[in-house]
């Protein structure tokens, strides 16, 4: 079995767990407190961490176009409008059309 | 009849969300289809992890030549916040028969869950049929356009010279700057990108799994600050 077989059946068997668990276990689970508050916050840390890899291994276009992507998710809140603009960008830039 | 009168109330409230998550979904499918998923593991994954970030998280991390298990620990890490969101849905599924709970379970996403409270919010007795009619509406919009993403990288392989690498980070800014409110606490956040990159930069650890163990550390601050 490839490795993407493995990630693809664990990842749903995981998650469907996760998804049992909070109604099974649902009297336990503290609604407020100290591991509340690290469930709700650990999925932001996590992109957050994520696209710090990503742009660590980024070349300066990628920068650049992280940077614009950033600035229409802020404005914009709007999925394809952001990812057009940091594809567009890199792509632009990479192409040297400019010069 | 009424049952069928709240599913159908259900899927209507949430074709707008539908919308979104279609358009989230497609993204998913190009970048599935340059991972090199087939129509059937797209499909598959769609359908039974039916998570969308998790499932980007875990597809982005194995390209970027995470093994298996730092792919699969960081979905399922991000997966983490639907344990009290279904916790938090034990009154609808009370007296259910257990296949109807089951699907309810499977089908609780972001989206609809957020609609539900939204409509508890405002006092309107939603129920299980009206969950489940939004679950559905989300379930597959999110299905059918990750297989439209698939197939179109399929037919148009030049889909994949327009440089639509940068998508997969451009997305998932896009998915942080959603997960941000005013109320939002940054420093959490900061915390976990600075440890990550320190890890990394000094080479303690390979990437997959200094970001996890970034996460942690920015999640354990969260939980903490707040004692203060």
């Amino acid at each position: 079995m490839n490795d993407l077989v493995i990630i693809i059946i664990t990842l749903a068997l995981g998650t469907f767990m996760i998804r049992a668990g909070g109604y099974i276990f649902a009297s336990r689970i503290p609604s407020k407190g100290l591991i509340a508050r690290m469930l709700h916050a650990l999925p932001g840390c996590l992109i957050s961490s994520l696209l710090t890899v990503l742009l660590l291994v980024a070349d300066p276009i990628e920068w650049w176009a992280a940077f614009a992507a950033m600035l229409t998710a802020f404005w914009t809140k709007n999925l394809l409008l952001t990812m057009f603009v940091g594809v567009m960008i890199a792509w632009v830039l990479r192409s040297n059309i400019l010069l | 009849m009424r049952l069928s009168q709240e599913l159908s109330e259900g899927i209507f409230d949430t074709l707008p969300l539908a919308l979104g998550v279609a358009a989230y979904g497609f993204a998913f499918g190009i970048f599935a289809a340059q991972a090199g998923m087939t129509e059937l593991q797209t499909g598959f994954m769609g359908a039974f992890v039916f998570a969308g970030s998790s499932q980007l998280i875990a597809v982005e991390r194995f390209v970027g030549g995470a093994g298996a298990w730092a792919a699969i620990l960081a979905g399922l890490s991000l997966n983490l916040r639907i344990f009290l969101m279904t916790a938090s849905m034990q009154a609808i599924f009370k007296g259910k028969p257990i296949w109807k709970i089951l699907l309810g379970l499977h089908l609780t996403a972001d989206e609809n869950w957020a609609l539900w409270h939204a409509k508890r919010a405002i006092g309107k007795n939603v129920g299980y049929d009206y969950f489940l009619g939004s679950g559905l509406c989300i379930f597959l919009a999110w299905v059918l356009a990750t297989l439209m993403g698939v197939m179109l990288v399929q037919i148009m392989p030049s889909v994949r010279a327009l440089g639509l690498d940068f998508a997969f980070t451009a997305a998932f800014i896009f998915i942080l700057r959603n997960m941000w409110s005013p109320q939002t606490d940054l420093l959490p956040w900061v915390l976990s990108g600075s440890c990550t990159a320190i890890i990394i930069l000094c080479g303690i650890m390979d990437p997959s799994w200094a970001l996890i163990i970034g996460a942690v550390i920015g999640a354990l601050m969260a939980g903490f600050r707040h004692h203060e």
